[in-house]
């Protein structure tokens, strides 16, 4: 998915993004690209601006949120395995999976708000994913800027797989298939 | 803007007939919006699947969903004007406009289960199909009721095309002559 300079306008940017958008982006840039680029720029205001409107105004397919957060929350010190394993459930639609973490009795309060504020579309709690990090508040944006990126890039405009692992027995289902036919 | 391949079919379980005709036809896989109308089209009753699946599951952006659905309500029988004002409003977050609604009286008790779907409360023991809750709404067969959403899901994804939607401002305001030409004394401030 492109960015354009317009979708700024149109999202109530800022001028002085908009002038450096156009500077580096004259024909636009693709999603994930400018992710990363923010996320190297040091600007948290920007890129946590560019994150939250991306996950509050429901921009990028929530299916990939999760995910995102499994990356972010890869070196965090304490977080229990069964959590990522409920985040991972991907029979369960993503809302809920946040839903049943968010409520769930036991998980560090820190996360729980993490997992709340995406579950009601209020974005990134930076605050409770840098104290889950143990990292400041602009470091836990960056992080999950930078994982968001990484799994739009692995969806790769298809839409993404379900719960089972679509190269099981793959060769050996078509090879059926094509008996059957 | 998104591909569908045999994979994903897979994946979600798609039933062995779909999967064969899938193949046969679109050996490479094909675009979400050609699939959902050529499906409307030649093979009616699958569509319910795909469109539940690709809602449900949060594959598409939920301002996607959104659009399409207040296209598809604001042919409904009984939906009043204010509902359909809300649910376009694209200076409120569409979670925000579904999660109003739902807490307001003026709605059916059909539109509130839809809506109550669409934000996943009922979670994933519900599984009937959107349709279920759409097809009394709007008046029409449940296959109708569903064609119509996964049709207004296809004029939806096609205006997205390759570009993330533009927000309430519009994307063509002023734009050409101003773009690019910022005054100096503009305010830098942030987002």
């Amino acid at each position: 998915m492109k960015v354009i300079i317009e979708f700024l306008r149109s999202w109530g940017a800022c001028p002085a993004a908009r002038r450096e958008f156009l500077e580096r982006y004259p024909d636009g840039v693709e999603l994930a690209d400018l992710l990363v680029a923010l996320a190297n720029s040091g600007n948290e205001a920007w890129t946590s601006w560019f994150l939250g409107l991306l996950l509050v105004e429901g921009l990028v397919p929530f299916v990939i949120v999760p995910d995102a957060l499994i990356k972010a929350l890869e070196d965090a010190p304490n977080v229990p395995p069964d959590v990522i394993a409920t985040l991972r459930l991907s029979g369960y639609s993503p809302v809920e999976r946040l839903r049943v973490l968010a409520e769930r009795d036991g998980v560090d309060p820190n996360l729980q708000s993490v997992f709340r504020d995406l579950w009601c579309g209020r974005g990134l709690n930076a605050y409770g994913l840098s104290e889950v990090l143990g990292v400041w508040e602009s470091t836990a944006t960056e992080r999950f800027a930078r994982a968001l990126a990484e799994e739009l890039l692995r969806l790769g405009g298809e839409l993404p797989f379900g719960p089972s692992d679509p190269d099981d027995d793959y060769e050996e289902d078509e090879e059926d298939e094509d008996d059957e036919e | 803007m998104f591909k569908v391949t045999i994979e994903f079919l897979r994946s979600w379980y798609a039933c062995d007939d779909p999967r064969r005709v899938f193949l046969a036809r679109y050996p490479d896989g094909v675009e979400l919006a050609d699939l959902l109308s050529d499906v409307c089209v030649d093979y009616p009753g699958e569509t319910m699947w795909l469109v539940d699946t690709i809602i449900r599951h949060g594959l598409l952006p939920l301002q996607v969903v959104v659009a399409a659905l207040t296209r598809v309500l604001a042919g409904g029988l009984d939906v009043p004007g204010s509902v359909i004002d809300r649910l376009a409003n694209r200076g409120v977050p569409p979670q925000v406009r579904l999660r109003r609604l739902r807490n307001n009286t003026e709605g059916s008790a059909l539109l509130l289960a839809l809506l109550d779907d669409l934000l996943d409360v009922g979670g994933v023991a519900e599984v009937n199909s959107l349709a279920f809750n759409l097809r009394p709404i709007l008046g029409l067969p449940l296959y109708e009721a569903n064609t119509k959403l996964a049709l207004a899901l296809v004029v939806e994804l096609r205006l997205l095309e390759d570009e993330l939607p533009s927000g309430p401002g519009g994307r063509d305001d002023s734009y050409g002559e101003n773009e690019g030409e910022y005054d100096e004394d503009e305010e830098e401030e942030l987002p």
